[in-house]
């Protein structure tokens, strides 16, 4: 492994190891395919780096089978994020970087040229003119920098700091960072703020957190890029069930959220099937902005009009709606959680009191097979179970017998 | 606008903490090597080390003569300078904070007056992201009333008590609706996107002691204000002393089909798990460390997946799910009601 580095050129490289490592957590070297047994050997002791203290290691027949265990509820802080501050640079980069801030900290406005020399004084190696000229533009373009125009040439400044920083409202910014940093979309730019401050949290901790999101989040920013300019966008999709690689088109509309499972996905509309449809956004890449879509906000109404009807991310098959009703035995007195529960993850179903202590719930959606884990989730309480799509009855009905089959009998 | 960007790694981090150390005072070997742990890993510390210290990297530190290291930057600059060598904020930070203005949860954290200095802070900042842009289609319709001004109030007074470390006085309503007062030690908050609801993971107090360790909805608190009381000498803010594990992980066993390993996966990705396969009968096992008082959750998730997995033990565990999978059946079949 003698070419071995522990950070990366490029995300999507270890975006696949890291997901599958966290969420399996037993797959063995010769189980990735993909790539060869090197790259695994390579991916893996990086993996061990940034999430160290998170690692097991146990040896099985099938070779040494590795695994990140983490309890989301004993953490302060997503340790994925150290997979996004893994980019590799070259060493006039880190020179560069700390020394123009040097340069520049009291407020000049200098030339690249005149920049170039000052370098030279204080580097063993003397930059060359154009290298120094990149890096203040590419500084300009993540805002680090500001840009003039001094006679023929450019000059450059540090951007000013926000009249806010100076103000004791940045310190109650920060603690709302804290929370935003794991909370909220792009929870990793929250977490270069707290680094930017030396700051940790140390005032939230969290339930039902899913960590291994965050490895969608550039591909997530470039959809939203394209949803802001009402573009439609092309992509990569992997299918993780068969495998194959597609390239897909469509408008993308809105992100789809689990908050049960964590999982993400991009709502599109296909113009040759004129239909919406939802793609996971863990298997994504490759994103392009392609045309402007002149009619973007008549589909997003179009889409606003059907989320009551979608139960989770499915816009159904031919018949449009199917509807699904529950019959529920439910002691009013002692468990007044189970009606709160129908009410609160029915989804804007109808729930009503048939009589005593028996409760019928009605939810009319696209696509009832997506109703059916919840379903089960009230199993010894189902009294009754109707449905239009009558595919979907015998299921969760074959289902629950299985259950009953398998429970039944003493032995695992 | 990318969010892959060395200036955000860890490898920068680690430097600047080690020059805004070093500028201080004079440090060792040692001293550089507990500044890189603290900011990145071991392996970035066998990096880093040689290439500061000896290598291409090294016209960052100026070698003093006892053999330590000093910054070699703005030597002639003013010491106590906090912001030496901090970027500005970038285009993505700021675009980002500029997207939470618009989220409810976000701007629990400040009475409305500020609120408005930071949408004038902002106003020509384009957002990265709309809040409409998500649609959170599982999110529970009971979460907490962010926008309503006595929850606003009150979580603010605990954040408060919270940041200064001080007990609070609170009064309570419990799950069965009665009234409780207590004096407490704000931990930390909980929140969970599911339940979209904060809690307070708070210890009580007695007398000056600490008593008993709580967890309160904070929509549930009628109201609160900041305790003139010393805290208890010694008192360790850490709650995870008051996070507990049950005894035995519940065991399953998921079959290859339906896909539902990806899926359990997935579904049980907050929880610490481990899981091997069984090529004899092509399963998986899993075993699932959890929280005891996360135990009915889980299990009626569990039985939310069907017969595609079968729940192994505990036997106190699984001795409920046969009674729920009995009484479905005794539902269907018989005329139990």
């Amino acid at each position: 492994m003698s070419d071995y580095q522990e950070l990366i050129k490029n995300f999507e490289r270890i975006r696949d190891y890291m997901r599958q490592f966290f969420l399996y957590g037993f797959k063995v070297r010769s189980e990735f395919g993909e790539k060869s047994g090197r790259t695994y050997d390579n991916e893996r002791r990086r993996i061990e780096s940034y999430l160290s203290g998170y690692i097991h290691a146990d040896y099985t027949s099938r070779g040494k089978q590795v695994s990140v265990h983490m309890d989301s509820k004993q953490l302060s802080t997503n340790p994925l994020y150290a997979a996004w501050k893994s980019k590799s640079f070259t060493d006039n980069d880190l020179l560069l970087h700390f020394f123009l801030l040097e340069l520049l900290e009291n407020g000049d406005s200098l030339t690249a040229s005149v920049l170039c020399d000052l370098l030279a004084e204080r580097m063993e190696t003397v930059p060359d003119l154009q290298t120094v000229r990149n890096k203040c533009r590419e500084y300009e373009r993540l805002g680090i920098l500001e840009v003039e125009k001094c006679g023929k040439a450019f000059a450059y400044r540090l951007a000013p700091p926000m009249a806010l920083e100076a103000s004791p409202l940045y310190e109650d910014l920060m603690q709302a960072v804290k929370f935003c940093s794991e909370a909220m979309p792009f929870g990793i730019v929250g977490s270069t703020l707290l680094d930017r401050e030396f700051l940790h949290n140390d005032l939230f901790c969290w339930k039902h957190y899913f960590l291994v999101h965050t490895l969608e989040d550039q591909v997530l920013l470039h959809i939203l890029e394209a949803m802001r300019e009402h573009r439609i966008i092309t992509f990569e999709n992997h299918s993780v069930r068969s495998g194959n690689r597609t390239q897909v088109t469509g408008l993308p509309l809105q992100i789809f959220v689990s908050t049960q499972t964590g999982r993400r996905y991009l709502c599109l509309y296909f113009f040759p099937r004129r239909r919406f449809n939802c793609l996971r956004l863990d298997c994504i890449s490759q994103v392009k902005a392609l045309e402007v879509c002149t009619e973007y906000t008549l589909y997003r109404e179009k889409l606003k009009k059907n989320l009551s009807s979608c139960w989770g991310v499915s816009f159904g098959g031919h018949s449009r709606m199917e509807t699904l009703c529950m019959k529920l035995s439910i002691d009013e007195k002692r468990e007044e959680y189970i009606l709160n529960r129908l009410k609160r993850e029915g989804r804007g179903g109808e729930v009503l009191k048939v009589r005593e202590n028996v409760f019928l719930y009605t939810g009319v959606f696209f696509d009832a097979n997506e109703m059916l884990s919840w379903v089960k989730s009230f199993t010894g309480r189902i009294l009754d179970l109707q449905c239009s799509n009558e595919a979907a009855l015998k299921k969760v009905t074959r289902d629950l017998e299985q259950m009953y089959e398998m429970y039944s009998k003493k032995t695992p | 606008m990318e969010l892959f960007e060395e200036i955000y790694g860890s490898y920068f981090q680690a430097i600047r903490n080690i020059l805004l150390d070093a500028r201080k005072k004079p440090l060792s070997r040692k001293d550089i090597q507990a500044d890189i742990l603290s900011t990145a890993s071991m392996e970035s510390a066998l990096a880093i080390l040689p290439k500061l210290l000896e290598g291409v990297w090294s016209p960052l530190l100026h070698r003093e003569e006892d053999g330590r290291f000093s910054c070699a930057l703005g030597r002639n600059q003013a010491k106590d300078t906090k912001d030496f060598l901090k970027l500005p904020l970038t285009k993505l930070q700021k675009s980002w904070l500029k997207a939470l203005l618009s989220d409810p949860r976000f701007r629990l954290f400040f009475p409305e007056e500020a609120l408005s200095f930071l949408e004038e802070a902002f106003k020509e900042i384009p957002a990265l992201y709309k809040h409409s842009d998500f649609h959170y289609f599982d999110r529970y319709a009971d979460g907490d009333p962010y926008e309503a001004p006595d929850y606003r109030k009150i979580f603010q007074t605990v954040l408060k008590a919270m940041t200064e470390k001080r007990p609070l006085f609170t009064a309570y309503e419990s799950r069965k609706g009665n009234p409780l007062t207590l004096e407490v030690l704000p931990c930390r908050f909980q929140y969970s996107p599911k339940d979209d609801k904060f809690r307070l993971l708070c210890v009580s107090l007695s007398q000056g002691r600490p008593k008993q360790f709580h967890v309160m909805n904070v929509a549930r608190m009628r109201g609160c204000f900041l305790s003139k009381n010393p805290v208890p000498e010694g008192f360790d803010w850490e709650i995870t002393r008051f996070q507990r594990q049950a005894d035995e992980p519940v065991q399953i066993r998921i079959c290859n089909e339906r896909n539902a390993l990806e899926r359990c996966m997935l579904r049980f990705a907050n929880y610490e798990k481990q899981t091997t396969y069984e090529p004899e009968t092509d399963t998986w096992l899993c075993s699932i460390y959890y929280d005891p008082a996360d135990e009915t959750e889980l299990l009626i998730d569990l039985l939310s997946f069907g017969p595609v997995l079968r729940i192994l033990g505990p036997e106190p565990f699984l001795a409920e799910v046969r009674r729920r999978v009995k009484r479905q059946h005794e539902l269907f079949y018989s005329c139990v009601e």
